[in-house]
Order: C-alpha cells, then sequence, then structure tokens
C-alpha cells in the first residue's frame, strides 16, 4: 500500500473515531439546529445561487441525524480534498502527509466549536468550511492542470528526470509519517471540546426530546458531588429535575444534587439557557406559549431548526392551533429524519387518544395548573422565570403541588415553601416526605418561622441528623475552616440534604 | 447544428409552457363546492389582477379547472396544482370585465374523477392600483434579524426588494426597518424607519432619499407610526414608549403597549417637529388624515396609570382596561394649525379598543380596527375591521362582515380609487399575517368577500415563514433604488429641531 493511500485510510479512521464516537452528540445537535427543506422557497430563502453553498451545506446537515453517516459524509468530503491536493501539488510520498493539513483543519474546527453550536452564524454551519475548501481545492487542481498542460509539461518532465536518486528515503518518510500523525492526533485531541459537561448536555437534551426520562437521569448522576469531577451546570440541574419530576420523583430533587454552575466556554462567547435549551425547558413544564415564543426568537435570530419546528408544532398541538401546527408539519414532512416524527403528530391531531397516550402528554399534563392568563416576561432568563413563577404558585392540584414545592426550595424561597406546604398538608395526612421534614425542621429554626411548622411529625432520625449537622457544622466553623471547605468536608455526610444545599451552595448564578 | 437548436428550443417550450389538463370524459357530479387553497371561490377581482393559481385543499390526485368566460374557454391542471397562463389570464378576465367567469373544478380521487359544483369569480371592472408593498417579517416578539420592506406588481407576480436591512447588519448590530408610508399613493414622497444599528428615518422627498432623525428632547421618542398629509409636505407621527409582554396561556401570545404616547407633526421644509398632542393621561397614537388634507383622526385611550411609581407593572396588570377610541382634529392647512380633539367614536363605551383608522379617498368611509382591547390588533384574534359612513347622522359603527374572519383582521387601506380594501388577516393559521383584498361598493359601504394576495405558486403560503405586514397600496413602484438607500442609510441622519407649540 502506497503512503498515500496510508494517510488517508488512516485519518478516515481517526476522523471517524473523533466524530461518530466522540462527538456523535455533537453531530446528532448540528443537525437538529439545522434546517433543509426542498424546494424553492428555501433555496431562495438561503440566497438562491449566491446561498448554493449554504444549501448544499444544509442538505449534508441533515444526514448527522446519524451520527455515523454524518461522519463517512465528512471522511468523504476530505478524502476528496486530500487526494486534490496530493494532485494538484504532485505530492508523493512523504510529502503526502502534507495533503492531510486541510482535512485535519477542518476536523478540528467542527469539533472545536463547543456552545458555538447554538449560536450559527449561517445555515449549514457545520459543512460550510469543508465545501469552501472543497471548491477551492477544485479550482486549484483545475489551475494547475491547465499550468502543467501549457506551461510546464516540458519542463516538468525535464526536472524529472534530473532528479538526484533517494538515499535514506524510507527512513527519513517513516520518521515523518510518525512525527506528523503524532502532531495531527495531539493537535486535533487538543482542539477537540471535551468539555465533560457540555457533552452531558447534549445527550440529556436529545434524552429530554425524546421522553427517556432514564436516560436524563443516567447523565446526571455520572457526576458525583465530589471535588475532582466538575459540578453540573444549571442546564443539568434543570433536565435532571424535570426527569424527575417526569418520573414522579421530584422530591429527590437535592439528594441527587442541585447544586448547578457556569457552563465552560474556552472563548468570550456568553451562554444563555435561552438560546441553549429555553423552548425545551418552558415545553416541559407546560409553559407552551413561552415555549414557543423562544423557538420563533432563536429561529429568527439563529435560522430556523429543526428543532425549533418541532417545538412549535408541539405547543401548537397543545394550544389547539391547528393550522399552525399543520403549517409547521407541512414542513417537516418533507425531511429526511422527521418525517415519522411529523407523521406521528399528524396522528395526534386526528386522534386525540394517541396523544394522551404518550409518554410526552402524560409527563407535562400534570404541571398545567389551572391559572388564569397573565402578562409577564422573562428578561431572558429562562431559569428565573420557571423559579419565579412555579415557587410563587398557590396550587392544591396534587400533581402540580410538590413540584411547586420544590422549586420554592430550589429558590429557598422559605416563605413560599411554608405557605405551599400549609396547603399541602391540608389534604396530606400521612407522612411527610423526609425532603420536606428537612426543610421545615431548618425553617422552623428561623426567627418568624410560623408556630406550626414546630408542631410537625418529624421522624426522629431526621432531627438526630439535623442535630449532628448543626453541631459538626459549629465545630468545623469553630476550627476556622472557611465555608467552602466546610462544604467540602460536610457533603459525603449531609450533601443529599436540604441544609447543605441551603446553607453551603452560594454561587447560584443565573444565565 | 440546426437540428440541435431545433430540439432545444422545442423541449425549452415544452418545459416552459402551461400544463393545459384536459377535462376527464367520464365523471361523477358533486353538489359540493371544491375545496381550493388559496379560496378563490365566488371572490370578486379586479380586471387587471394577475392569475389566480391555487391547489387543491383536499385529498386528489389530479385536478382539473375549467375557465369559461363569454367564448373564451381554458382548462389547466398539473398534478394537484392548478397553473394559469398569464396571458390566457387576461382574456379570460378581459372577456369577464364586470361578468364572470365560470370555473369548474374536476378532482381525481383513487382512479375515479369528480366534478365539484361549479362556482364564478367576479370581475370587476374597477381595477387595482398596480403595486402594493408590505414588510416581510418573521412573527417573532422581540428578536429580528433579516427583514425587507418589498413592493408587488398585483398585475403580474414579480416582487421587488425596496429596502432590507441584509447590507447593514453585523453579528452584534442589528436594524429593525418598519412603518413604510407613502403621500397619497404615490413614491415620490415616503418614508420607513430604521431602528437601532444606523437608525433614523428615511424620507424620500421629491423622489431624494434623506435620512432624518425625529428624536428631540422634547418629544417622548422619534417618530412612530406615520401619516403623510396627502397635500403639504407635512408628517403626523405618533411618538410612543413601547413594550412587550407575554401570555402565560392565552394563543395571543403577547401584547404590544405604549405606557405613553404622543402626536407630533413634522415640517419637512422647515425640518421641524411639534407637538399636535401632548397630554400625559392620554395616549394618542395612529394618525391619518383625511384625503382633503383638513381633519386629522388618530386613536386616543385613557392612561391606566394611577400613580407615577411602576408605570410598566399597571399597565401589564390593567392591560384589559387600556381601549382606544377615535377622535378628530380639524387643521388649518395655511396656518398650520388644530382645533381641539373631538370624539367621533367611542369604542371604549362598548367596551371596545378601536384602532388604525383610514380614510376612503372620496373621505366618506372610516374604516378601523376594532378588538376588545389594546392598540396592537394585529395579535388580538377577536379583531375586526369596522366602516363608519362619515356623511350618516348617527356615525354607527359596523362590522364589515364579509371581509372579517373569526382571526384578526387589521391594517384596512383603500386602494386610490377607492373600490378596493385591504386588510392584514391571519385567517390562515392564526399566526403569520397576510394580504386580503375585497372589493368595496362605496354606495352600500360593504364588501365582497375578500381573496388572498395571489402567488405564482399556490403553495406559497404553506411554506412561507413571514408575515406580510402594513400592507399599503401604491400608484406606482419606488423609483428609488436599494443602493441608493443604502447610500443614505450610511450617512449621518440631519437632525430636526423642536418647535414649541404656542398655546
Amino acid at each position: 500500500m502506497k503512503l498515500r493511500e496510508l494517510n488517508i485510510l488512516l485519518f478516515a479512521a481517526f476522523a471517524f473515531f473523533m466524530l461518530a464516537i466522540r462527538n456523535g452528540d455533537v453531530l446528532y445537535t448540528l443537525s437538529e439546529q439545522s434546517l433543509f427543506v426542498p424546494g424553492r422557497m428555501f433555496w431562495e430563502e438561503i440566497g438562491g445561487l449566491g446561498g448554493s453553498v449554504e444549501w448544499t451545506a444544509c442538505f449534508l446537515t441533515q444526514f448527522l441525524h446519524l451520527p455515523w453517516l454524518g461522519a463517512m459524509l465528512f471522511i468523504v468530503l476530505w478524502s476528496a480534498i486530500y487526494y486534490g491536493v496530493v494532485r494538484s501539488f504532485s505530492l508523493r510520498g512523504a510529502w503526502t502527509l502534507l495533503a492531510l493539513c486541510p482535512p485535519a483543519v477542518l476536523l478540528c474546527l467542527l469539533i472545536s466549536q463547543g456552545y458555538h453550536v447554538y449560536y450559527p452564524e449561517r445555515q449549514g454551519t457545520a459543512f460550510v468550511p469543508t465545501l469552501l475548501t472543497l471548491i477551492s481545492v477544485a479550482v486549484l487542481l483545475l489551475l494547475c492542470f491547465f499550468v502543467r498542460i501549457f506551461v510546464l509539461k516540458k519542463k516538468a518532465s525535464q526536472s524529472r528526470e534530473q532528479l538526484p536518486p533517494k538515499k535514506h528515503g524510507q527512513a527519513c518518510a517513516v520518521v515523518c509519517f510518525v512525527l506528523f500523525w503524532a502532531a495531527l492526533v495531539g493537535v486535533t485531541f487538543h482542539y477537540d471540546y471535551d468539555d465533560a459537561n457540555y457533552h452531558h448536555e447534549l445527550r440529556m437534551a436529545r434524552a429530554v426530546d425524546e421522553c427517556r426520562w432514564d436516560d436524563v437521569l443516567a447523565e446526571f448522576p455520572a457526576l458525583r458531588q465530589e471535588d475532582d469531577v466538575p459540578r453540573p451546570t444549571n442546564l443539568m440541574v434543570v433536565f435532571k429535575n424535570i426527569a424527575l419530576q417526569h418520573t414522579g420523583r421530584i422530591t429527590d430533587m437535592f439528594a441527587t444534587g442541585n447544586c448547578g454552575t457556569l457552563p465552560t466556554v474556552r472563548d468570550s462567547l456568553t451562554v444563555h439557557l435561552s438560546q441553549q435549551a429555553a423552548p425545551m425547558i418552558y415545553y416541559q413544564v407546560g409553559l407552551f406559549n413561552f415555549a414557543y415564543r423562544w423557538a420563533m426568537e432563536n429561529s429568527v435570530r439563529y435560522g430556523l431548526t429543526f428543532a425549533n419546528l418541532k417545538m412549535m408544532v408541539r405547543c401548537a398541538i397543545w394550544n389547539g392551533e391547528r393550522e399552525l401546527a399543520e403549517k409547521y408539519l407541512n414542513l417537516l414532512r418533507t425531511s429526511l429524519f422527521h418525517r415519522e416524527w411529523a407523521a406521528e403528530r399528524i396522528g395526534w391531531m386526528n386522534d386525540a387518544g394517541r396523544f394522551q397516550a404518550h409518554p410526552e402528554y402524560q409527563a407535562i399534563v400534570p404541571l398545567l395548573g389551572d391559572d388564569a392568563n397573565v402578562l409577564d416576561f422573562d428578561n431572558g432568563l429562562c431559569e428565573k422565570f420557571i423559579l419565579d413563577h412555579f415557587s410563587s404558585l398557590r396550587t392544591e392540584r396534587p400533581s402540580l403541588e410538590d413540584f411547586a414545592l420544590c422549586v420554592s426550595l430550589w429558590t429557598e424561597s422559605v416563605a413560599d415553601f411554608a405557605q405551599q406546604l400549609s396547603l399541602w398538608l391540608g389534604h396530606h395526612p400521612g407522612h411527610l416526605p423526609i425532603l420536606y421534614q428537612e426543610a421545615a425542621l431548618l425553617i422552623s429554626q428561623m426567627e418568624g418561622a410560623p408556630d406550626w411548622l414546630l408542631q410537625l411529625n418529624y421522624d426522629n432520625a431526621v432531627k438526630e441528623r439535623y442535630q449532628r449537622f448543626l453541631a459538626e457544622s459549629y465545630a468545623l466553623r469553630n476550627r476556622g475552616l472557611s465555608e467552602h471547605d466546610m462544604a467540602a468536608q460536610l457533603r459525603p455526610t449531609y450533601g443529599d440534604t436540604y441544609w447543605w444545599y441551603y446553607y453551603f451552595y452560594t454561587d447560584f448564578n443565573i444565565y | 447544428m440546426n437540428r440541435t437548436v431545433i430540439v432545444l428550443a422545442v423541449l425549452m417550450v415544452l418545459v416552459s409552457c402551461t400544463r393545459h389538463g384536459e377535462v376527464p370524459a367520464q365523471f361523477e357530479r358533486s353538489e359540493s363546492l371544491p375545496s381550493l387553497f388559496p379560496d378563490y371561490v365566488d371572490v370578486t377581482i379586479p380586471v387587471n389582477l394577475c392569475p389566480l393559481n391555487f391547489t387543491l385543499n383536499e385529498a386528489g390526485q389530479q385536478v382539473v379547472a375549467r375557465f369559461t368566460a363569454g367564448d373564451v374557454c381554458y382548462t389547466y391542471g398539473e398534478g394537484r396544482n392548478v397553473l394559469i397562463d398569464a396571458d390566457e389570464w387576461a382574456e379570460l378576465t378581459q372577456a369577464a370585465c364586470g361578468g364572470d367567469i365560470g370555473v369548474e373544478v374536476f378532482v381525481e380521487k383513487a382512479g375515479v374523477w369528480t366534478a365539484y359544483k361549479p362556482f364564478s369569480i367576479h370581475v370587476a371592472a374597477d381595477p387595482i392600483d398596480p403595486y402594493i408593498s408590505y414588510r416581510l417579517i418573521q412573527p417573532s416578539y422581540v428578536a429580528y434579524h433579516e427583514l425587507s420592506i418589498r413592493q408587488r406588481n398585483l398585475t403580474t407576480f414579480d416582487e421587488d426588494v425596496i429596502y432590507t436591512n441584509r447590507d447593514v447588519m453585523t453579528p452584534t448590530q442589528g436594524q429593525c426597518i418598519n412603518c413604510h408610508s407613502y403621500q397619497n399613493y404615490g413614491t415620490q414622497n415616503m418614508l420607513f424607519h430604521m431602528r437601532q444599528h444606523l437608525g433614523g428615518t428615511m424620507m424620500v422627498v421629491d423622489g431624494r432619499p434623506v435620512k432624518v432623525d425625529l428624536k428631540t428632547d422634547s418629544t417622548l421618542s422619534a417618530g412612530v407610526y406615520p401619516a403623510w398629509h396627502p397635500q403639504l409636505p407635512l408628517v403626523a407621527f405618533s411618538t410612543n414608549l413601547t413594550g412587550q409582554v407575554f401570555h402565560t396561556r392565552s394563543t395571543e401570545k403577547v401584547e404590544v403597549q405604549d405606557t405613553g404616547s404622543d402626536l407630533i407633526l413634522y415640517d419637512i421644509v422647515k425640518n421641524t417637529v411639534e407637538h399636535i398632542r401632548h397630554t400625559s393621561d392620554e395616549m394618542e397614537i395612529f394618525p391619518c388624515w383625511a384625503p382633503d388634507g383638513r381633519t386629522l383622526y388618530y386613536c386616543s385611550a385613557r392612561s391606566v396609570v394611577t400613580s407615577p411609581d411602576s408605570i410598566d407593572e399597571q399597565t401589564i396588570d390593567r392591560y384589559e382596561q387600556i381601549k382606544y377610541d377615535i377622535f378628530a382634529m380639524d387643521f388649518d392647512t395655511a396656518g398650520h394649525t388644530f382645533s381641539q380633539p373631538r370624539l367621533l367614536y367611542s369604542a371604549s363605551a362598548k367596551g371596545r379598543s378601536a384602532t388604525l383608522p383610514r380614510l376612503s379617498p372620496d373621505g366618506r368611509y372610516l374604516v378601523f380596527a376594532e378588538a376588545d382591547h389594546g392598540c396592537f390588533h394585529v395579535w388580538h384574534h377577536d379583531a375586526d375591521i369596522f366602516l363608519i359612513d362619515l356623511q350618516s347622522d348617527s356615525l354607527c359603527a359596523q362590522p364589515l362582515t364579509d371581509i372579517n374572519s373569526e382571526r384578526s383582521e387589521s391594517y384596512p387601506s383603500f386602494s386610490s380609487n377607492g373600490r378596493w380594501l385591504m386588510v392584514a388577516s391571519r385567517r390562515d393559521d392564526n399566526n403569520y399575517t397576510r394580504p386580503y383584498i375585497a372589493h368595496f361598493d362605496p354606495v352600500s359601504g360593504t364588501c365582497s368577500k375578500p381573496f388572498e394576495l395571489p402567488q405564482l405558486h399556490p403553495s406559497f403560503y404553506t411554506f412561507c415563514l413571514r408575515s406580510f405586514n402594513r400592507p399599503e397600496f401604491m400608484t406606482e413602484p419606488v423609483g428609488v433604488t436599494q443602493e441608493e438607500f443604502l447610500n443614505a442609510v450610511k450617512q449621518h441622519p440631519q437632525k430636526v429641531n423642536f418647535k414649541p407649540t404656542h398655546p
């Protein structure tokens, strides 16, 4: 096998590993964050002939829905670029390694974009650099061909005859080969956006979209609350809590870890939850107008996407806006990978029973309160709006009140919690969940707390544990430990309690 | 060589020519009317309108439609679409001028052809203005990106961009464009606004574009909703402090509200603005001149704010109490002075809110949009078009039932001959605004069934994800080129001077 072929075979295998295996979630997200609609209107929307590269990129991006297929497409295009460069410059032997540089740069560009996946500057952003490079190489190849034919034909044949015999050529090629590949692999891994939270978020978002609640939760506990493991982002916490709610385990909110942090970005990009996931978050808690609004706003600002189209369909179905849902479904029905999704929703509209039997419906309907329509706004802060909205709810709907209670604890709104708990106790005479006991016990010690909180029937184990928590906290404080060190010391024993969350989660930042 | 050219020419003709479908020899008859999109059954159209291409709005593999007007008869059918040749359509409309085009629709379902109940397209002899313009915008809320103001030739399907923000947008700097407006249906004097990046108001005066900054320290904002005086170089604007808030449950989704608004008059020659109405307890909006230029109509609502604290919150909490009435002020065209306002129509007395007044060119009819509350009726499902006959003693407002639907109708405007009324309607899907045009009878003050602005491809509206905002009639296309607009946009705006109004 020639080095030329060995290079591209190795690169193909490496690129497939980097794309389909390590970044399959990114490729899938890129496909969801893009749109392709066959027909003249989309062609004109993209810009007609002037936008033909973007149009082609959008066409190809839809195949990233199946990451292995998308990876293969990239590999085919990058192989063409490689061979184009090899041919253009008539590269031979170890020099062919240089032809791998453009594909390697394109690979790095693709896997290094990180949170920019939510902020595309143009449609079909994943394939545009590759297509532009391919066009450039094609032009180069054509130029070289003409130059060779009409200018250098004679000289080239003469100079080839005059080439001196190679000495140690084989060894040199092997050294070059090894060094080049080491550099290529090293640089690619360096540029790979391998932030664990980023990938967790992408996988959780897909699982939420597909109502795979256990998979959402499975992505979350993988991040143990230990010092050497990065804290989850706020988005992961939100997704985790949505999954807990939808699986009837919302009172595990703090036992599963509820301390979110800001996402890690490598450049100056400011990430906002509104662009990342506001439509899905609002939708999952039954605020369809706000979900629709953000799907629309993000589509306007960053281009219409399959993800936003699907969200607008969902909201329109819930809102009973049949014609609007059909409008968006008409677009989705033309797509390669969303036509079945669209067909299922059309079925829902024609048969409400099928809709009501779907896990998506069953998950969300308990969160639909009987609250009256009001005017409100979120100032672009989706998480804050949801926390404020549900913590201020005074509901006696059994399906909703646990969520409202837990959200009050999430925001540390002790007054809201106390009022909601008094309503809850009215029709839950039995055992108080541990979480509520922990919170009530904590609040009962506060100045001005209602007396009835002290009269609640607390488990002895909870009371004793709280006393131990207080005693250990005082002891650590008396030893002069900082808050941060105290939090770390107490986390293994009390990290699953509301007390630990209340006292030591002090850097709750909304973004 | 010659043979190749001939073959190619024949192929091109075959590809480009209209498909004249063939009426089936055998079919079953149906007593129901066909379901078409757009719905052109029994509509009245102007004689100079472009073809009414349509598609089937029901199951069926093929459609054939036969159009008959006098001796002229054509059939069309291309799959589920009926695409009409422009020249043949002109023949049909000329033959049917003042009468009807008969339409028979045949649909094939599972190999069986059905002939639906025939219907007519009524062809009025009254021509329509050859152009309309609109802003194409995604029906978003706060965000905007690529926007364009476009002009459409109604006699063909040609559409041009008047101005687009595409060439001035940067990743960090956006430009919103809005409120295109013309003096007396002409385009030699026109305007539109640009907000944020390179903001200002683009005034075209005698065909020359000039960028103006209408904001002064003494006015609430720059000019917002405009109304050109029909003869004089004057433009009345509202100035508005506008915000948006969102419905948590209602499918109306958003309320666009003012917390304050006034009226100003811009004198183009003197480059001055002065207050027309400047009140703290009233919110004036949507000025509109009578065709003779001697009366200014506008809408006004009593402010619901009861204390100076938390004005926004009070406006939000009491949004359903904000009701606009229609007022009129006499205008002295020599001295440029206004009389005291008089209440013309109290919608609030009925618990309703009237906005967007427009006058028929003969000055007899006032049309406006009315809904339960607020000023931004494009988002109000119950918004309908109402009409007042200004020659009647009662000045009673009647709904124009034939042009209204169960969904939002707003932004009415008359054609220059007063025989066509265009509205921005959301009847298709409750979210995307489309221009609907109806024939208007100036004697009875009634409308025919409206037709949706025809498009070359009948499924255009199915896939179009933009609203047609502020549809306005024009008697001529805009003469200023995009490049000339762009050059003017990049200039520093000419600052206007505030002229204090003497008591």
